[in-house]
């Protein structure tokens, strides 16, 4: 920073100015959800991509069969299509992806695609994590118009792999919230059942793999962010082991829990993506210096451990937990199937995670009061006009006060008061003080589970999913999806979801895809891989597309 | 296996009978809402420190919703703490960190094109100064510095913005 002050005011002012930022309008925001095709006046719908899987894109992208140009306005196509019913993206960035996907062709036809790992895949991003190219907002007013100017070490290591960010997805306010619901730009969808939300806070990047509007997405995984709207979609989600990827370049939310998590349709994707996001950077003080496994590999090893089966604990309580009679079904179906095809499975006892919803909250709150406090209206963000103000040490108080509370959303606010009332209320019990202790029992509980089991299974949300019009308003019940999630946020555990099953309740309804929940110890994100890899051997329900968002309405299996 | 006959496993033919249209589930009642046990002036003071200015109807329903997550945490009541010790960190090693160098930074212009309002290479902020100064949040003061040295100021906002911390 000393650059800038020792220059001399004219150089400055003669620096060339940053070019406008160039991104497309969504399309047609004025049109309701749920519209029915006939009466949209859209052009043809665009056809499904022709690629089985990231590495199948990959490869025919590097082998010219298909340019990165072609492959990125196959997407763009896709999204700007879809986008209007599904509510996915907060902005399209199409001249940048066409620019980036013309510099990956370039590079590949100079033969200098050895680093290439991910040529000309679509991503999405979440938009709490900084791109060079376009604003990010966090879905919040408060920085509607925030251009960072650099990219987010995960963005950065995706492009660097030959990724195209074609877009940036729609999240809760600043990642705080369950649903996808919480956004200042409206809800977001889930593509196979349009009527219910996405789930959140990371709903868009988890609705646009799902609806095959690009390949690869980011999100940010703080108490499930990434795990919960990645079940709810039908993906894999993969929350790292804290730290193994850079948080350099993330909007802070809770900061001792925030981690960047990868979404995609089946796990080599999301291991591929991994191989590509792990490794330290010096630029986060939290990352980790360990040395990155190989993931992809990972994938393809058997249920078996040091010549022993892979031993899965399953928490009775749990188990205990949901009252939907079909999630449980999945979930005792999922367990059959790996006790028969080679894994030995056990019923745990952990008392503790009932106790982990609550102290999340707690100490998500108070440390996103304190992240949060850096937005004043005054050196970056939105500024509220004020009135004329009645004296002048009114100004500058009514001036945070009013860009603040105009630029928070209701759930952010509520997050906000929490925070301030236990750092100044809660010294009576010291709450926040327990909530920590808390986290201490809860990560000694996973340890000595761990001792006797080499993964944790269990649903990744207690709930199918929830109707827009279902979801619930009073804060607490909403808070309640995320108590099989929390656990491995409080640890600082990996912890991946993947697509167990799917149910309908009635022959009508749209298929709903079930996700279950693997917890690994520290740094074993590639038994997590590992295993959900082998459901994926045995099972086909990651192949099943949803249906419900395309214009021809039809249900993955008839009716 | 084929895609078509797996996902009907989980399909409750033999549990449920299947409906033509979904039936109509009678709404749970809501469930009661915990005591109030924080007063409109603690929302009120948490308000002011946090910076923020809540509606009356804001204040009441923010009594409610603090109340019910302190109820939850009364779970905790059945825990024994004894020598336990508080996880505040997510952190663990190794995390080396990095060397204390000055690296190459964003373009001023960048920065600068952030704030809500600029003039020439300082950030512009409402006049706070010249009558009765506030006594009772010190840190009002402190933010005022922006008005005077803008470079200071925009260093302290690339730090915020560009470090997650």
């Amino acid at each position: 920073m000393d650059e800038p002050e020792n220059e001399p005011a004219s150089e400055l002012a003669s620096e060339p100015e940053d070019e406008p930022i160039d991104t497309e309008p969504l399309t047609d925001p004025s049109v309701p959800y749920g519209t029915p095709p006939e009466q949209l006046n859209r052009p043809p719908e665009p056809a499904r991509p022709p690629f089985s899987s990231v590495a199948d894109l990959v490869a025919k992208v590097r082998s010219r069969e298909m340019s990165a140009v072609e492959v990125t306005n196959l997407y763009l196509t896709r999204l700007q299509y879809y986008e209007v019913r599904l509510g996915a993206v907060v902005r399209i960035t199409r001249e940048q992806a066409l620019a980036a996907a013309e510099a990956v062709d370039e590079k590949i036809r100079q033969g200098a695609d050895e680093e290439l790992f991910l040529a000309g895949v679509p991503v999405v991003v979440k938009d709490n994590l900084c791109t060079a190219d376009c604003p990010t907002t966090a879905a919040s007013k408060i920085l509607e118009h925030f251009e960072p100017g650099y990219d987010a070490t995960a963005v950065e290591r995706l492009r660097r792999a030959g990724a195209i960010v074609i877009a940036k997805a729609s999240l809760d306010e600043f990642g705080m919230g369950s649903s996808g619901g919480f956004s200042t730009l409206g809800s977001c969808r889930n593509p196979w059942r349009l009527s219910d939300m996405a789930g959140g806070s990371s709903g868009g990047s988890a609705a646009a793999v799902a609806a095959s509007l690009c390949m690869l997405s980011l999100g940010t995984d703080t108490g499930g962010s990434v795990r919960q709207p990645a079940s709810f979609c039908g993906l894999v989600g993969l929350r790292p082991t804290y730290g193994l990827v850079s948080r350099f370049g993330v909007i802070a939310h809770a900061c001792s829990m925030d981690q960047v998590g990868p979404m995609g349709r089946y796990v080599e994707d999301v291991a591929r993506a991994m191989q590509v996001l792990g490794g330290y950077d010096p630029r986060d003080p939290t990352s980790l210096a360990v040395e990155q496994p190989d993931y992809l590999a990972a994938c393809e090893k058997p249920l078996v451990l040091d010549d022993k089966p892979v031993r899965i604990g399953l928490p009775k309580e749990a188990h205990e937990a949901i009252s939907d009679p079909l999630l449980r079904d999945v979930f005792e179906t999922a367990i059959s199937r790996f006790a028969d095809n080679g894994a030995t499975t056990q019923w745990l006892s952990m008392p503790m995670a009932k106790h982990g919803l609550a102290a999340y909250h707690l100490i998500a709150a108070v440390e996103a009061a304190s992240n949060l406090a850096r937005y004043d209206g005054v050196r970056y963000g939105r500024r509220a006009s004020l009135a004329e103000p009645t004296s002048d040490e009114e100004v500058l108080s009514a001036l945070y006060k009013r860009s603040r509370q105009e630029g928070f959303g209701p759930e952010v606010r509520r997050r906000i008061i929490l925070g301030a009332y236990l750092r100044r209320f809660g010294h009576k019990e010291d709450l926040f003080g327990r909530a920590c202790q808390v986290r201490t029992l809860i990560a000694r509980e996973f340890a000595q589970a761990f001792e006797q089991c080499d993964v944790l299974l269990l649903p990744t949300v207690p709930i199918i999913g929830f109707a827009v019009e279902d979801t619930p308003n009073v804060p607490l019940e909403l808070y309640q999806t995320d108590v099989f999630t929390v656990g491995a946020s409080l640890a600082g555990l990996p912890a991946l979801t993947f697509m167990a099953g799917a149910v309908r309740t009635t022959t009508t309804t749209p298929t709903s895809p079930v996700g279950m929940q693997l917890i690994a110890p520290r740094l074993q994100e590639t038994l997590v891989l590992r295993v959900a890899a082998v459901y994926q051997r045995l099972t086909t329900f990651h192949k099943l597309e949803p249906k419900d968002y395309l214009d021809s309405e039809e249900d993955p299996f008839g009716v | 296996m084929s895609i078509d006959e797996e996902p009907y496993k989980h399909r409750p033919l033999e549990k449920e009978p299947l409906f033509d249209k979904e039936p109509e589930a009678p709404k749970p009642p809501p469930k009661p809402r915990a005591p109030l046990v924080v007063s409109a002036e603690e929302v009120l003071a948490c308000a002011q420190w946090a910076r923020l200015d809540p509606s009356p109807e804001e204040v009441e329903a923010l009594r409610q919703d603090l109340s019910d997550v302190l109820a939850f945490a009364r779970s905790f009541d059945e825990l024994d703490f004894t020598d336990v010790p508080k996880t505040k960190y997510g952190a663990a090693s190794p995390c080396p960190l990095r060397g204390d160098v000055v690296e190459p930074q964003r373009a001023f212009s960048t920065l600068l094109n952030n704030s809500p309002a600029s003039q020439d290479r300082f950030l512009v902020v409402p006049v706070v100064f010249g009558g009765a100064s506030d006594n009772k949040d010190k840190n009002d003061g402190n933010s005022a510095d922006g008005n005077r040295d803008g470079s200071d100021d925009n260093a302290d906002s690339n730090q915020t913005a560009e470090q997650a911390d």
